[in-house]
């Protein structure tokens, strides 16, 4: 009887599971891979073609390695294609973008901060009025209020200036921005706040020495979410930007929309991965905080 | 500064709503007040009812793939998949894209001569066709192909953030109870994702009635009209056809599904409060 | 009766070997409470059990079957987790339902066992609720409901009540001890790190560290006679009170001797042989403190008293070191500033220096 049972023990299963690759497993690889193919089809064919001459692509095989290297299109791009009016590639629209979007980003930012900072700091009754209205302003289309903006702007002079499209972003930049400091705010303890009080800090003491340096993290969240926004935006630079300050977006749009002559259509594809480039470089760099900035953006309430 | 910024717009949305009550065409005119007379034009023009039924059939249908495809590609993310990162790195960056970049990328890959269609056809599937954008019929759903690819990854990210917030203990239950994982996820990652979803589905919503630079770049509202949306008529007629009045009458109209949107939060957030109020009690 | 049987299981995550050749059997009806700090893999060998996670070694047997390789619903187990883990968008009745209707139990089986589980749970009004809108205890309860309803032999508990408040905690307790008589013929295996819950709750208490199970017994013998300085440690509150020293044998009689102590070891029970000269602990719970004016050993100089209503603890200083006593709650020591104690021999506890086993 024992013996039975110690044979039968010995042969039985014992350790580690046997692993066996299952049907659903292999099932779950196949989706992914087939998705992550859709999605990154695009930029490979944006890249294969900016590198190949146009003898080439129009032989119609977008998907082709090129046969022959050529870098001929990104310097093209950069520095000769053609808008309709001049042909000075799309490195003016670079530097403008460069020149919209960094004092954008921090001129929106520190309001902001300052902002959901008040919001959360004096909890006055209306607050939470405000703060519907924020959500509010978050939502709304831009097309309800870029008219008046315009008319606005004319009025006081700063349509189609640089200064100009930097307010209109910040004002557009400001409700979600302040949505998302003022829910980091909040998410503090509120003893924090009670403490520094009884140390005797006042508002702004308590901003610069208290809250800023723990909003580091929420900052480097608003600073992607703001980057990528105004880098990205078409419509603002379209209508308030002006001629001197197209923003890169604009520009390659123009570019490409321009038909004269023959299309280029490795020009354009470097064009748009020139374009794509700083958003992308903000992107792969800032890897998860990316992921939390959509988060954060996409607001909670 | 707060009250300022906030006033301000209030003001600019009760300025435009006002316009479109005037008759203003080049510069804004508060003279003379036409009523609904723009509301009435704007509903009768062909222009604007395509926009209406495109920016409907775009929204649902790419809302709507995007949500699934999203689901399903989170759900699959769960699953201690290796590689986790790649793919999440593939699946997110178009949205780190301008909807312009979008836009061109894909007009060149439905271009028909050149585009995937020929490139198929070379590879011998003759009878290979995939060129909508020239077809005013199916023109839409090349603005939905765009549009899903953009957008989906986020809608990945943020369920599967969600799904990764879920107690490790459900999971466990769930397998002792012999509940096959897809069910598990079906009947009960998936109700417990609302808040993940709701999110999700906001941010679609909203850039599906924003939707702007993604038809400049793709189609330009082309063929013809036939991926017109409201946005663009909008911004179209305050800038070239100098008709300001029938656009703040489409924009008013635009304010309306937002309007919804929240009114739609702020029913459910107060019914969520009144059961935890049952709860308490 | 389902016999619960570990033979030398193995565990790892990754690099980390969590636990290693472990042995345990567990009689049919039995309730074993795994008791131990936090970390030490009690939730591990409980979920190896389960079939929660692959084990890297060994063989798991339940009620005479080897499982080791099997899915958790076909192990014959129910589970009842520490976050409750119910299913937040199910009712109740959906809860205790849902793997039943997976596994295509017919409908008049699951009305019939939903029913038993409520009537024996006290949770028949709450059917139609969700967890939301239930207390910590009710959904513990409902929890409790959803392993029963499984209708198995064998129940797992992960500290099912570490997320309740104290007197939750203690009716709770008194329920599940009555579940588990009612329900005579299962056996139970119950995680916790609380030892209150394990001396009142188990048939046997397991204690485990590191990964390792250092005594398996009694719960009267895991607290009278711990087997080893780790146990007698981690039993018992205000901790046992522990002397280095030595153990001399001296003209046949055997004593423990320090620098401030020498103490007959008359009336204590030796494990076993104990050479002249072992280095070694003793150690002897406060409540086995004698005061003795009369015939006390040793000076104790009061520090604290600590009156705690039913009883009362005093904390001194004796024999070079801090020893706690725990005296009746009435107790008057008003103005006694020094006491004479004594340490009874048949109450005291010995442990080998080097290796911390029981002498
Ligand atoms: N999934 C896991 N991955 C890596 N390490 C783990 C995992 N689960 C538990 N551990 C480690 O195993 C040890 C035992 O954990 P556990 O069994 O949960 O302890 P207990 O339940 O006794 O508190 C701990 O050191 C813990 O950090
Ligand atoms: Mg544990």
């Amino acid at each position: 009887m024992t013996a039975v049972v110690a044979q039968d023990e010995f042969f039985a299963a014992a350790g580690p599971r046997p692993r066996r690759v299952s049907a659903a497993r292999i099932g779950v690889y196949c989706f992914l891979i087939g998705a992550a193919l859709f999605f990154a089809l695009p930029l490979y064919v944006m890249v294969v073609t900016s590198l190949k001459d146009l003898g080439e692509i129009r032989l119609g095989n977008i998907f082709n390695w090129p046969a022959e290297l050529t870098f001929e299109p990104w310097i093209a791009a950069w520095s000769s294609a053609c808008t309709g009016r001049t042909c000075e590639g799309i490195r003016p629209g670079f530097f403008n973008s460069i020149k919209i979007t960094v004092p954008s980003v921090i001129l929106s930012i520190i309001i902001a901060a300052i902002n959901g900072y008040a919001l959360s700091f004096w909890r006055f009754r209306g607050a939470n009025f405000f703060f519907g209205l924020l959500i509010f302003g978050a939502f709304v289309p831009y097309q309800v209020v870029i008219y008046p903006l315009i008319i606005f702007m004319r009025e006081v002079g700063l349509f189609a200036t640089l200064p100009g499209i930097i307010i209109v972003h910040t004002i557009f930049g400001m409700p979600i921005l302040t949505l998302l400091y003022r829910n980091y705010f909040s998410s503090l303890p509120e003893e924090l706040f009670k403490a520094a009080r009884v140390d005797g800090a006042g508002f702004w003491a308590i901003f610069f020495r208290v809250v800023m340096p723990m909003a580091v993290p929420i900052s480097i969240v608003a600073v992607i979410l703001q980057v990528t926004g105004i880098w990205n935006d078409f419509l603002f630079g379209l209508v308030f930007a002006g001629r001197d300050n197209m923003p890169m977006t604009v520009q390659l749009n123009n570019i490409v929309a321009t038909t004269t002559g023959t299309r280029a259509y490795n020009v354009n594809m470097s064009a748009t991965i020139l374009t794509a480039a700083v958003p992308l470089a903000v992107y792969f760099i800032s890897g998860r905080w990316f992921v939390r900035g959509i988060a954060a953006g996409a607001v909670k309430g | 500064m707060i009250a300022v910024g906030v006033g301000l717009y209030v003001v600019g949305i009760g300025y435009s709503v006002a316009l479109s009550f005037t008759n203003s065409k080049l510069l804004p005119k508060f003279d003379t007040f036409v009523g609904l007379a723009n509301y009435d034009r704007l509903w009768s023009t062909g222009r604007w009812l395509i926009s209406v039924e495109n920016i409907w059939l775009f929204g649902l249908l790419s809302i709507a793939l995007n949500m699934l495809l999203g689901f399903l590609l989170a759900a699959f993310m769960d699953r201690r998949v290796r590689y986790e990162d790649t793919f999440r790195t593939i699946l997110l960056y178009p949205y780190a894209m301008s909807l312009i970049v979008t836009g061109l990328v894909w007009q060149w890959m439905m271009d028909p001569g050149l585009g995937i269609q020929s490139a198929m056809q070379n590879w011998g599937f003759a009878g290979f066709s995939f060129a909508p954008l020239t077809n005013p019929d199916t023109a839409i759903f090349g603005v939905v192909i765009a549009g899903v690819w953009q957008g989906t990854g986020v809608t990945m990210a943020i369920l599967l953030a969600g799904l990764r917030g879920i107690d490790e203990d459900i999971w466990k239950a769930a397998r002792v109870d012999g509940i096959p994982t897809w069910r598990t996820y079906v009947f009960i990652a998936l109700p417990m994702l609302r808040g993940a979803l709701a999110t999700a589905f906001v941010l679609q919503a909203v850039s599906v009635v924003r939707v702007y630079d993604l038809i400049v770049g793709l189609t330009g509202g082309g063929p013809g009209i036939a991926t017109e949306m409201p946005a663009k008529f909008v911004i179209d007629h305050i800038t070239n056809r100098v008709n300001v009045s029938l656009g703040m009458a489409a924009a008013t109209m635009m304010l309306l599904p937002i309007i919804l949107l929240i009114g739609i939060n702020l029913f459910i957030d107060w019914r969520r409060k009144a059961v935890a109020m049952r709860a308490a009690t | 009766m389902a016999q619960v049987k570990i033979n030398k299981l193995g565990v790892s995550f990754g690099a980390l070997q969590v636990l290693s050749d472990l042995d345990i059997e567990i009689e049919g009806g039995e309730f074993v409470v795994l008791l131990g700090p936090s970390g030490c893999g009690k939730s591990t060998l409980l979920n190896a059990i389960a079939g929660l996670l692959d084990v890297s070694d060994g063989q798991i047997w339940i009620d005479g079957r080897n499982v080791t390789w099997e899915e958790p619903k076909d192990r014959g187990i129910g589970m009842v987790f520490q976050s409750y883990a119910l299913y937040p968008r199910m009712t109740v009745e959906g809860n205790l339902s849902f793997g039943l209707k997976m596994a295509r139990v017919p409908k008049a089986e699951i009305a019939r066992r939903i029913n038993a589980a409520a009537e024996l749970l006290h949770i028949d009004k709450l059917m139609k609720r969700r967890p939301s809108e239930l207390s910590g205890g009710q959904r513990q309860r409902v929890a409790i409901g959803r392993a029963l309803v499984r209708d198995v032999r064998v129940y797992l508990f992960d500290e099912p009540l570490s997320n309740l408040d104290a007197a939750l905690r203690t009716e709770l307790r008194v329920e599940l001890k009555r579940l588990h008589q009612e329900l005579s013929n299962s056996t139970m295996i119950y995680v916790t790190h609380d030892q209150v819950e394990a001396l009142t709750l188990a048939d046997r208490i397991a204690v485990m560290h590191g990964g390792i199970i250092q005594q398996f017994d009694k719960p009267r013998n895991i607290y009278h006679r711990p087997g080893n300085l780790f146990v007698a440690g981690f039993v018992g509150s205000p901790k046992m009170n522990f002397l280095d020293g030595r153990i001399e044998e001296r003209s046949g009689e055997r004593a423990f001797v320090s620098d401030e102590v020498t103490q007959p070891l008359n009336g204590y029970a030796f494990a076993g042989n104990v050479r002249s000269g072992t280095p070694a602990k003793l150690g002897i719970r406060p409540e086995h403190v004698r005061i003795d004016p009369d015939q006390g050993m040793y000076d104790a100089d009061v520090e604290l008293v600590e009156p705690m209503g039913a009883e009362t603890v005093v904390w001194c200083n004796a024999v070079g070191h801090t020893i706690s006593l725990r005296l009746e709650g009435d107790v008057a020591l008003e103005g006694q500033k020094r006491l004479r104690i004594s340490f009874p021999g048949e109450r005291l506890n010995l442990f080998d220096a080097a290796s911390g086993v029981r002498l």
